[in-house]
């Protein structure tokens, strides 16, 4: 099991958000938490990657228990987290790439770099631009490269598709499909956007800190009241 | 937008990987430039004294530079501003001074002392990096204060002569501690060198800029910021060690006066922090003019100086390097050179 998060309970100062959700995630799984704005997804899975601490549960990691693991102890793990932001602005595109293989060794990280360069080539002739240079699209696409320079064993993404149109939202899935088919990273998603379902095993409804809906996709797009209630899609429209 | 190649379709390696890299590496050139930086201008100015034979006055340069560089390290890669960094310096001057009076040891093993207690001073004092902004800044300050009325409280004048002050003349030795001056603005120069080309600076960087996103790529941000506060204090602490060995009579104001470090910031951000040049060159503008006209009327340029903050930090961030750099790009795009990025 590469995540296996069970009874979290979480949030920021007084507020908790989380009310013991339970979360798991098999190797080389891709798992979809949707649910609406304020539900939790954020902050459940800040709660994983050690950006938040964890009230009370565990959280395991390759089997291990994380929860009293700093983030970048976790990132050192295999963990890598993608947020809505993703990106250094002021730094380069280079140095944004190199942050994303910190503490690896020096070769290890030129040869990831240059790995980077033939999956992403548009990345290349402008490697030496300030990431806030690019387009919201293509950030996006920067934050999953620096997500993947240290190939990790979990890729953990906070809302890839916020800020995206829908014809860059199709591209991102894409890419990911193509990340997935070519290694072996597993991937955990929060997502409003049920396009990416199509990328996925198995789907979490969160709503109000709780665990709403656990199953695979197929038994989503079967239940239609969390599919109508949530997502507004008719029970007869087609599968996204 | 071009569509983002999908993940190993094979067919990635096109144009962008086939453009050559324009220098994406420090190339040879450019290291040649940072060793000449590290050890020309100690040099020269090691050799001043022989043109303009005022040896006391360069020293104070030579570790006003050093303290600008070492504002340069915590402020420039950290973005922390210390108004109190003048305590690393009061605390190395007093534990130079402490070593010499009660260990009776040479000057250059109470310089080293000195460098140990600035460096205790800034472990203990690693709480504070938890405040931001003027919150760090003020905090500083009063934990810099706060040393200094410690040292200077009569009560303990058996131990560091309280208000009296301290002397040193027994170990006076100003051609050594001036040789000891350039040799440590050697070091800070490659510190900042090494800071703006190696894999930790960058993190420095990036937890200057965003540090929970700099935490999930695998950055200790507490560890990241600790080295380079104490790096920082162990630069005060030697330039203030060799420079209490050269002032060799003082009193605890006049190793702890506020003016210190609001000197230094300035100089640092004159220069343009974050620069390895900036600081160096902004501490020999601003402390030559200081000297020129200044000493007359100080409190004229206490005043000034404290509004340049004002206004750099308002309208020039990136001080005279900026500037520098601007020019340079400028001169670049206007027909001096035909450079094109892709």
């Amino acid at each position: 099991m590469s995540l296996e998060a069970t009874a979290v309970t979480s949030g920021y100062g007084e507020m908790q958000v989380l009310w013991g959700i339970d979360l798991s995630v098999a190797d080389d799984e891709a798992v979809v938490l949707l649910g609406a704005n304020g539900a939790g997804k954020t902050t459940l899975l800040r709660t994983v990657v050690g950006l938040l601490p964890l009230r009370s549960g565990e959280i395991r990691f390759l089997g291990e228990r994380v929860d009293h693991l700093r983030a970048d102890q976790r990132v050192q793990r295999g963990m890598s987290f993608m947020s809505e932001t993703g990106v250094f602005p002021d730094l380069s595109i280079e140095d944004n790439l190199r942050l994303g293989g910190y503490g690896l060794a020096r070769p290890v990280v030129a040869a990831s770099l240059e790995r980077t360069w033939e999956m992403f080539p548009q990345l290349r002739p402008r490697r030496r631009e300030p990431a806030g240079a690019l387009s919201g699209g293509q950030r996006k696409i920067l934050g999953v490269a620096r997500a993947l320079v240290r190939e990790p064993r979990l890729l953990v993404m906070d809302e890839p598709s916020s800020g995206l149109s829908p014809l860059f939202v199709n591209e991102l899935v894409d890419l990911l499909q193509g990340v997935r088919a070519h290694s072996s990273v597993t991937l955990l998603l929060a997502e409003q956007n049920v396009t990416f379902l199509g990328l996925a095993d198995r789907a979490y409804v969160i709503e109000g800190g709780r665990t709403r809906f656990e199953g695979t996709v197929a038994d989503f797009e079967r239940s239609a009241d969390i599919r109508e209630a949530f997502f507004g899609l008719s029970s007869h429209d087609p599968a996204p | 937008m071009p569509s983002p190649a999908v993940a190993g379709t094979g067919a990635a390696t096109t144009a962008g990987a086939a453009t050559p890299a324009p220098g994406t590496r420090p190339g040879a050139r450019r290291w040649a430039a940072w060793a000449a930086y590290v050890v020309v201008i100690p040099v020269l100015l090691y050799l001043t004294p022989h043109v303009y034979n005022n040896q006391l006055l360069l020293l104070n340069l030579v570790v006003y530079l050093v303290l600008a560089q070492g504002v340069n390290v915590i402020y420039g890669f950290t973005g922390y501003l210390p108004f109190g960094y003048v305590g690393f310096f009061g605390a190395g001057a007093y534990g130079t001074s402490m070593a010499v009076i009660h260990l009776h040891t040479g000057g250059t093993v109470a310089v080293l002392i000195g460098a140990v207690v600035s460096t205790a001073m800034a472990v203990v004092l690693l709480p504070l990096l938890r405040l931001t902004g003027a919150y760090f800044a003020l905090a500083s300050l009063a934990a810099s204060q706060a040393v200094y009325l410690v040292i200077a409280n009569p009560s303990l004048t058996s131990f560091t002569k309280g208000p009296y002050g301290v002397d040193l003349s027994r170990v006076f030795n100003p051609n050594l501690a001036y040789l000891y001056a350039a040799i440590l603005l050697a070091v800070a120069t490659a510190v900042v060198v090494y800071l703006r080309n190696s894999a930790f600076g960058l993190s420095l960087r990036a937890v200057r800029a965003d540090p929970l996103t700099a935490s999930v790529a695998g950055i200790n941000v507490a560890r990241a910021r600790g080295i380079a506060w104490l790096a920082s204090a162990v630069l005060a602490g030697l330039a203030g060690g060799i420079s209490a060995w050269v002032t060799s009579v003082f009193y605890p104001e006049t190793v702890f006066a506020i003016n210190i470090s609001v000197f230094a910031i300035v100089f640092a951000l004159f220069g343009g922090v974050g620069s390895v040049l900036g600081p160096v060159f902004g501490g020999i503008i601003l402390y030559s003019l200081y000297e020129y006209i200044g000493v007359s009327s100080p409190q004229y340029f206490q005043f000034a100086y404290g509004l340049l903050i004002v206004i750099l930090m308002l309208f020039l961030p990136g001080g005279l390097a900026s500037v520098a750099r601007a020019a340079r790009s400028l001169w670049e795009r206007t027909g001096g050179r035909v450079h094109r990025r892709a």
